[in-house]
């Protein structure tokens, strides 16, 4: 019997043998600046270092710092101040961030270059130091030297293009369906439809605007349709949909213009997007004529026999001037030209769905300035780690006239499928690749994106790091 | 192929007996009992049916945790198993799980979709079966909707033969070539005591606990953060929990037993999508958006059987099933191995309330039997939008609450004509809440020739009714319309089997027993989804295509000293039409034939206590049409092919200090079979599809190849 429980006993130990294991890892914290440059605007600016995780205790942290043309006590000052030549950085137990204070004490005369670079050199916790270690403090207006932005584009149903300018850091958030038309500031006559709603125009034989026309089911953007009906994808403007606009009138036709649909009124589901499953937009004709080096726009609704006439002027600081045929006046969407780099938008796209290609709506869609003069190429991790891609890895001839080098290629999908066999939502940005991007101005940026939706697995939420390459 | 039929048929009656038909062999089935379609428990010989049985024996030398192991070596079952989630699915000729309906004790399983049908194979454990007995045919009659195919009823093992029985069991299994000590590998730990507290009371408790650690294959494990979809398993980790409990009593004719079961299931799901968690100015972690499937079944069955009057036979049962499904869905930060936002909701359950009863034994007449049976039925289903395409005209998913009930009557008789000859014939009326009213049919003969041969015939009647995804579906937007059909009407079946067995005992202890089978089954009124309208494309389910099938099988058994050999083989020829309704296409429905085998030999080594016994299937070409869209973008039918395959397990026990302690090693899938080809002649709707009369070739994932099993059992046993 007493063999017998023994051997029961065996079991019972090998029973609890065999269950799982887990291991926690406990990490040690980590300290960096919260950007790596920084332009003066006010007379005092705080300073934020950031801690990866609450501070297990109280200490302090040690900063050096180089200048460029300006002196403490002089141009500036610090608090806590500079002695020693260094600034110590109190901080209590359990805080994320700690500051310390920059007092511009004297301006700098513009083109002047004055900076201060503050690095962190030691902490007194149990920390890493990370990679931004150091921040570029400067007097002037000076390009970013790198951070880390979320577009508002506005979740799911996207209802907003977002323009970004690298170099300054500044985003411009427009509604999608604010305007209808863009009429090029360039030398050439051409009008663009706006390629984020759907939006596509059908050019009529008639060159009389209060002629009744008719809804044209062949022309909604959904997977039929056709490329002759929407602006080149690339962003040439000499392939638009509307013809160039002729300084003889007689040349100039009417066009049945789709509006294409809203954003959704509703989310979709988790990892769906909604960027255009709203109610239609509804139809429109219009005749565009020259007006000087302006433009003449007459428009009304298909089955109206009168029309509006509005005046839309060039301005050759944008790439466009815009106009909204709903709210009927001129409207300000794109930053000027030389002020963005990229934006965050759906777009119509073309893609082959069987027989050739067709406008497809995308969502989740970056497009570069390409009329502005910002060009984008992808490098590939397997080629360079972003981390390691320097300006002397910048292959010029890879910028294309293409405004889609970005496109929807910063964002992935894997296949598979749940325990229940169902499709897996598999939106996320891919970490295998990386951009370049070349601003107007001529700052080379590197640019990873981190995500395209929120912690809810919604997206329309993307983020992104970008860092200048030198 | 008429070459291979006819050298089968001469295989067949060059044996010159006939055989027992009982597909994996037991030494004691002369004596054998069975239930399953009895009017009350009797010998396997005096069945009108024919009876299969799979014994305890047989389910020891697969070392068979749960019924898909064991059905691997059925002849005429395909166990068709998902790669993804681990599930395995019975197929009878050719014909999927809902056509096939398993019950434990007389009970049809509470499933996902239904009553016995659909039933997760690795979902039913096998440590307190006695035994499984198996009848191939339409048994509407006796077991109502969804008997198509066929029906398994588990029997469990009530009471014992001693005062206190006590065993507990460990098995180690590798997955494939992975296993290690925590996380590779299957683990499974069980006990069971047994104790009859004196002539009339006994109880049985039992425990098992089977974790499996997933397939990894080339897959990389959850705790992997690149986001390249190597991330999660090939096939899911899962762990299983089960429980049961039987409180019985019984004095002299009178029974009662109470039966709980629990089952719990937890089907880990780690996403290949790796997202970034951006902590700038801090370097990047990750996480992913994990999910986790818990199941949880409750079966109550309370079943009392005795005499009334004196004479009048009764047996009742009544059981309360539950199952829920839930989904956890939660982010898993892949660096710091920590679960956050975790959300769990129940996205399918099912509430049964069943009973059926029988009385039987009106007349005192040895010759003559009638029996008269109720089977009540409500379930109360909830499935969330996610399970299938429910949504309403605005794409939000809609959830199903539904109540099917039916109340079906149903009566047998059986007639002794004489000593040998029996007839049995059965009608069943079922009330539908749902669906038209149904009826069953079915008639059986027995004869018992001189010398062992046992000869029946027999004709069955049944009907499937349709499931949620075919009566609810609603998927309409502007680019899509493909509607379920609240008008559906059951799909009926008829089969017939005209069926031979003999037994032989030689002087010499030899046994020799034989079994011929020839079956006929069809399908009429098979639902599908197709197109209803061609522009713009509708499609609707719809009651639209027929099933023939027919079947010869012969199992063979040789039991001499210490060898026991069975050879089972059979053809089934099976035909489909399919009817594409406004594309204005039928298919071919010629019989596409495939060939099956399978075999086991055993052979004991009484001096050592070891038992060696070798496992093999063969399963043949199996061709069938389905639709697709051919290169021209024109629907049409294609030819397609499932590759043969093969299917070997073996093991060796040896029992130690009096039978008290046990071994089993051995290894499942020896062929180390991991995909099973399927080739298709064009109809993959794109231009690749066989646009120059080339095939296209898929691999579909069968298993996760060879792999070995320790398994040690002790058993304590005394008065």
């Amino acid at each position: 019997m007493k063999k017998n429980f023994i051997l029961i006993l065996s079991f019972v130990l090998l029973a609890i043998g065999a269950c799982s294991s887990d291991d926690d890892v406990a990490l040690p914290n980590a300290v960096a600046f919260t950007s790596t440059s920084l332009n003066l605007s006010a007379e005092t600016t705080p300073i934020e270092i950031k801690f990866a995780s609450p501070t297990a205790a109280a200490g302090s942290l040690t900063l050096t710092y180089t200048e460029t043309a300006v002196a403490n006590g002089i141009d500036y000052s610090t608090t806590p101040a500079i002695a020693a030549n260094k600034i110590v950085v109190p901080f209590e137990k359990n805080v994320s961030t700690v500051s310390f204070t920059f007092k511009k004490l004297k301006e700098a005369i513009e083109g002047q270059v004055k900076n201060v670079v503050f690095t962190i050199s030691s902490i007194t916790i149990n920390s890493v130091i990370s990679d931004n270690k150091s921040i570029q403090v400067n007097f002037n207006e000076t390009a970013s030297l790198g951070s880390a932005l979320a577009p508002g584009v506005g979740g799911p149903t996207e209802p907003n293009q977002v323009f970004v300018d690298l170099s300054s850091g500044k985003m411009t958030a427009v509604p999608r369906v604010s305007w209808d038309l863009g009429f090029y500031s360039g030398t050439d006559f051409r009008v663009i439809i706006n390629h984020t709603v759907r939006m596509s125009a059908k050019q009529t034989t008639s060159v009389n605007i209060d002629e009744v026309q008719l809804e044209d089911a062949t022309m909604l953007v959904n997977g039929s349709g056709s490329t002759t009906q929407v602006d080149d994808a690339a962003g040439d403007i000499t392939k638009t949909a509307i013809a160039a606009i002729s300084s003889t009138d007689a040349d100039n036709k009417v066009y049945v213009i789709n509006m294409g649909s809203n954003p959704g009124t509703t989310n979709p589901a988790v990892g769906s997007e909604g960027t255009g499953t709203g109610p239609s937009r509804g139809w429109k004709k219009v005749r565009i004529l020259r007006s000087g080096n302006d433009y003449k726009v007459q428009y009304a609704d298909i089955a109206a026999t009168t029309h509006e006439e509005i005046i839309v002027t060039k301005n050759a600081a944008y790439n466009f001037t815009f106009l909204s045929l709903l709210d009927k006046k001129a409207v300000s969407v794109e930053p000027q030209k030389a002020q963005w780099d990229i934006s965050f938008t759906s777009f119509t796209n073309t893609t082959s769905m069987g027989a050739g290609l067709v406008p497809y709506n995308f969502a989740d869609f970056v497009l570069n300035n390409v009329k502005g003069g910002a060009k984008t190429y992808q490098v590939l991790t397997t080629a360079f780690t972003y981390d390691a891609f320097t300006l002397a890895n910048v292959d010029n001839t890879k910028f294309t006239e293409d405004q889609r080098n970005i496109g929807s290629n910063w964002r992935g999908t894997v296949s598979g499928t749940d325990a229940n066999g169902n499709p897996v939502s598999g939106f996320a940005a891919r970490s295998d690749r990386f951009f370049v991007v070349k601003d107007p101005a001529g700052n080379v940026y590197k640019v990873r994106f981190t995500a395209g939706v929120n912690a809810a697995g919604e997206r329309g939420n993307p983020t992104f790091q970008y860092a200048i390459l030198k | 192929m008429k070459i291979k039929i006819t050298l089968f048929v001469l295989f067949v009656f060059c044996q010159i007996s006939f055989a027992q038909q009982d597909s994996i062999a037991s030494k004691e089935k002369l004596s054998e009992v069975v239930v399953t379609g009895q009017l009350e428990p009797q010998s396997i010989k005096k069945s009108v049916f024919n009876v299969r049985v799979i014994s305890k024996e047989n389910i020891k030398q697969l070392a068979a945790n749960n019924l898909a192991d064991v059905l691997n070596q059925y002849l005429n079952i395909t166990v068709t198993s998902n790669g993804d989630d681990g599930r395995s699915k019975v197929s009878m000729f050719g014909l999927d799980s809902q056509y096939f309906k398993i019950l434990v004790d007389n009970i049809p399983l509470v499933s996902d979709t239904g009553m016995g049908t659909n039933v997760d194979l690795t979902q039913v454990n096998l440590d307190d079966v006695e035994r499984i007995e198996i009848i191939e045919g339409s048994m509407g009659v006796t077991h109502g909707a969804n008997a198509v195919t066929g029906i398994l009823n588990i029997i469990t093992k009530k009471g014992g033969g001693y005062k206190w029985q006590i065993s507990a069991t460990v098995q180690e299994e590798t997955v494939g070539k992975e296993f290690a000590f925590f996380d590779k590998g299957r683990h499974i730990q069980s006990a069971k005591i047994g104790h009859n507290f004196n002539e009339n009371w006994f109880v049985n408790i039992g425990g098992n606990r089977n974790a499996m650690s997933g397939f990894y294959d080339n897959r990389q494990g959850k705790d992997y953060d690149k986001n390249d979809g190597l991330r999660g398993y090939t096939q899911l980790p899962k762990e299983q929990l089960v429980g049961n409990a039987v409180l019985g009593y019984q004095k002299d004719a009178f029974r009662i037993f109470y039966k709980f079961d629990y089952y719990g299931e937890d089907v880990h799901y780690y996403n290949p999508l790796v997202n970034i968690q951006d902590n700038y100015p801090f370097p990047d972690t990750y996480f992913s958006r994990d999910k986790r499937y818990i199941t949880n079944r409750y079966y109550h069955h309370l079943n009392t059987s005795g005499n009334l009057f004196s004479k009048l036979k009764y047996n009742v049962s009544v059981s309360q099933q539950k199952q829920e499904r839930d989904l956890e869905n939660f982010v898993y930060h892949i660096d710091t191995k920590q679960e956050v936002d975790n959300k769990r909701d129940t996205y399918q359950s099912k509430k049964v309330f069943y009973s059926t009863g029988t009385l039987s034994n009106f007349f005192d007449n040895k010759n003559v039997d009638f029996q008269l049976g109720y089977e009540i039925t409500n379930e109360n289903g909830f499935y969330d939008s996610s399970v299938g395409a429910f949504r309403d005209d605005n794409q939000q998913g809609v959830d199903i609450r539904k109540r099917l009930e039916n109340y079906d009557i149903y009566s047998v008789a059986e007639i002794g004509v004489n000593d040998k000859f029996s007839i049995r014939p059965g009608l069943r009326f079922s009330f539908q809440s749902a669906f038209d009213n149904q009826y069953a049919s079915s008639l059986g003969l027995r004869y018992l020739f001189d010398k062992g041969l046992e000869a029946r015939v027999s004709l069955g009647k049944s009907y499937r009714t349709p499931n949620f995804d075919e009566l609810y579906t609603y998927f309409v937007d502007s680019n899509h319309n493909m509607q379920g059909n609240a008008d559906l009407i059951p799909e009926t079946s008829t089969s017939y089997e005209v069926s031979f067995k003999r037994a032989c005992n030689f002087d010499s202890g030899a046994q020799i027993t034989n079994n011929l089978a020839v079956t006929y089954l069809d399908v009429d009124d098979r639902i599908d989804l197709v197109t209803i309208q061609v522009n713009p494309l509708h499609y609707k389910y719809v009651n639209i295509n027929r099933y023939k099938m027919w079947n010869i099988s012969t199992v063979e058994q040789y039991i001499y000293k210490n060898w026991n050999v069975m050879l089972g083989a059979a053809v089934v020829g099976i035909s489909r039409r399919l009817d594409l309704a406004a594309e204005n296409l039928v298919s071919d429905d010629k019989f596409f034939y495939s060939f099956r085998l399978n075999s086991s030999i055993s052979y004991n080594i009484t001096k050592w206590n070891t038992l060696l016994a070798v496992f093999y299937k063969y399963n043949g070409q199996q061709q069938q049409y389905v639709a697709g869209t051919g290169s021209d973008g024109k629907a049409g039918f294609f030819l397609n092919e499932l590759q043969p395959y093969s299917w070997m397990d073996a093991s060796i026990r040896k029992t130690f200090f009096k039978n008290q302690f046990e071994v089993t090693v051995g290894a499942r899938n020896l062929l180390d079979v991991t995909n099973l080809q399927s080739v298709q002649n064009g109809g993959g709707g794109d231009a690749s599809g066989g646009a120059h009369g080339g095939g296209t070739s898929t691999d579909m994932m069968l298993g996760y190849g060879r792999s070995y099993f320790l398994k040690l059992t002790y058993n304590l046993n005394f008065n």
